[in-house]
């Protein structure tokens, strides 16, 4: 996170989404980002501009928040994805040997938005407005 | 990428979506901001947050963390 994400930065974004029925949070202390890394099996990261996609059924239990279907996330100046969220590319070099059980390279940051259409479109599909999957 | 997840979060409509913004320091006087701005203040407990992503339990969910800029 930079210096400059500090609150007004946040409520300037959320503005653009005032008109849309999305809960919006602050996680000032940062325990979200623990718990939703802890929940992909990084508890010794903070995560933040990360993607996360969650089937019909998922619950947040008393043992935390489940693990997502599939997710991405913006890190080492690449978009990550968990493991069958999206194909790898072939080049995995920018990759920490560390973190290549857990994730694979999917992408550039440039190509962010088309690569959270190619996640957000069939899994929308997938489960419409009914939760089930069609 | 606000821009990215305003185009997601459209394509998403009808699945709950949950959105939540980190910061790197502490700020003085944010309360009313937050308030205003319609934000859920984390950082005493994540039971808001937590009961927002069970409330659509039989529904997809969408949940992002972002960095506000």
């Amino acid at each position: 996170m930079l210096a400059s994400d500090e609150l007004p930065a946040a409520v300037d974004a959320s503005n653009r989404f005032r008109d849309l029925p999305i809960p919006q949070f602050w996680d000032g202390a940062k325990s979200l980002g623990r718990e939703v890394a802890r929940s992909i099996g990084s508890p010794e990261w903070t995560a933040w501009d990360i993607y996360l996609f969650y089937p019909p059924g998922a619950e947040w239990t008393n043992t935390g928040l489940p693990a997502p279907e599939g997710a991405l996330a913006q890190v080492y100046d690449v978009v990550v994805g968990t493991k069958g969220t999206l194909p790898a590319l072939a080049d995995q070099s920018r990759l920490p040997e560390k973190m290549r059980s857990r994730v694979d390279i999917v992408g550039e940051q440039a190509d962010l938005e088309k690569l959270l259409t190619l996640v957000a479109e069939p899994f929308a599909k997938k489960y419409s407005n009914t939760g089930l999957p069609r | 990428m606000l821009r990215a997840m305003f185009r997601i979060a459209l394509l998403l409509a009808g699945l709950a979506l949950v959105s939540a913004s980190c910061k790197s320091k502490t700020t003085t006087n944010g309360d009313a901001s937050l308030a205003a701005a319609g934000l859920t203040d984390l950082s005493s407990s994540l039971d808001a947050v937590r009961v927002a992503f069970n409330a659509r339990k039989q529904e997809a969910r969408f949940l992002t963390l972002l960095a506000p800029t």
